[in-house]
């Protein structure tokens, strides 16, 4: 079942949420490094497009109001303006149609988007993008957190283990090879 | 025991904190953690060369193939180690005390160089376990 995505990726950085005076500066560090995104609702090439995109190819999609900003490749310029004009792609993450339970491989039209919501990519579902997902899906269900304190424990008990074991194993091998080790030998002073 | 507790101590104040506390971090900032083992095992083992060669010492004697290639393999282990315990100089004291105790109780590092090269095999035969297993990362996180 295809659900709302609340990806990083796809928030909306402070300073276009809350559109504010000076929000190029402030948005421009604080907002994520985008990828390509199919599944991304553009209206017009925007800071995450880059140039020699082509519309069809990398899900640049026309928008809730269903114009397209062009058919053309991205441009230098367009994405430049773009930059500077700060098209917001990501205001509307609600859009995506990739969601929880959808698998690597399935195409658009066999995702069941959450009722009020589209799907807006053209391409399957990428692997990765659905192992994020489960990722996220098992961390916040049944998946119990690693205990710290219990892999540390397992460390320390295991660090003076493995010598012990490897002389052990040395001390069978040599005993078998006829070079039995003469036993009880101690330092008097540690030296390495 | 009693040389496995004063050992970790002695080992955590002199050469663990130079090896594992300070060279560490930095070959691993710079290289990946197996080149970094490989590297620091090389100066671990230059380290003790010395001795080796120092009449009545514990080492002298030992063939230093075997010894550079048992060197090495335990610097992989120790840093695999310390990955996993988030970086740990303790950890590192703990096995080479245990290190040190169980090899020398047990003798296979001394008059027998046949006892040193079957550690240093079955040593090696651990290290490349652990680095198989661990894709080469020895357990540092990403």
């Amino acid at each position: 079942m295809a659900r709302n995505v609340d990806h990083p990726r796809l928030r909306p950085a402070p300073a276009q949420a809350t559109g504010g005076a000076g929000r190029c500066r402030a948005a421009r560090r604080s907002r994520p490094v985008p990828r390509p995104a199919g599944n991304v609702d553009h209206t017009r090439p925007s800071r995450t497009s880059t140039p020699g995109w082509s519309p069809a190819e990398h899900g640049i999609n026309p928008g809730a109001d269903g114009i397209h900003a062009g058919v053309g490749t991205v441009s230098h310029a367009t994405a430049r303006r773009s930059h500077s004009e700060k098209v917001t792609a990501h205001v509307r993450p609600a859009l995506a149609g990739v969601g929880i339970g959808d698998r690597p491989g399935q195409r658009p039209d066999q995702l069941a988007p959450a009722p009020g919501h589209r799907v807006m990519g053209t391409d399957t579902v990428h692997r990765a993008r659905s192992s994020a997902h489960r990722r996220r899906a098992g961390a916040a269900g049944s998946r119990q957190p690693p205990d710290p304190l219990a892999g540390a424990l397992r460390v320390y008990v295991l660090a003076p283990a493995i010598p012990i074991v490897i002389a052990a194993v040395v001390v069978g091998i040599a005993a078998v090879t006829g070079h039995p080790p003469q036993l009880g030998v101690t330092m008097t002073f540690p030296r390495r | 025991m009693i040389y496995l507790l004063y050992g970790t101590g002695l080992f955590l104040l002199t050469e663990e904190a130079g090896w594992r506390g300070l060279l560490l971090p930095r070959f691993q900032s710079r290289w990946t953690p197996l080149t970094s083992s490989l590297l620091l095992g090389i100066i671990w083992g230059l380290w003790h060369l010395p001795l080796l060669n120092v009449p009545g010492e514990h080492d002298n004697g030992l063939p230093l193939p075997g010894f550079l290639l048992l060197v090495l393999a335990t610097s992989v282990l120790i840093n695999g180690l310390v990955n996993a315990a988030g970086g740990s100089v303790l950890i590192a004291a703990i096995f080479q005390a245990a290190f040190d105790a169980s090899y020398s109780y047990t003798g296979v590092v001394g008059g027998d160089h046949a006892l040193l090269w079957i550690t240093a095999v079955v040593t090696s035969v651990v290290a490349i376990v652990a680095v198989i297993g661990t894709r080469g990362r020895l357990f540092l996180p990403r």
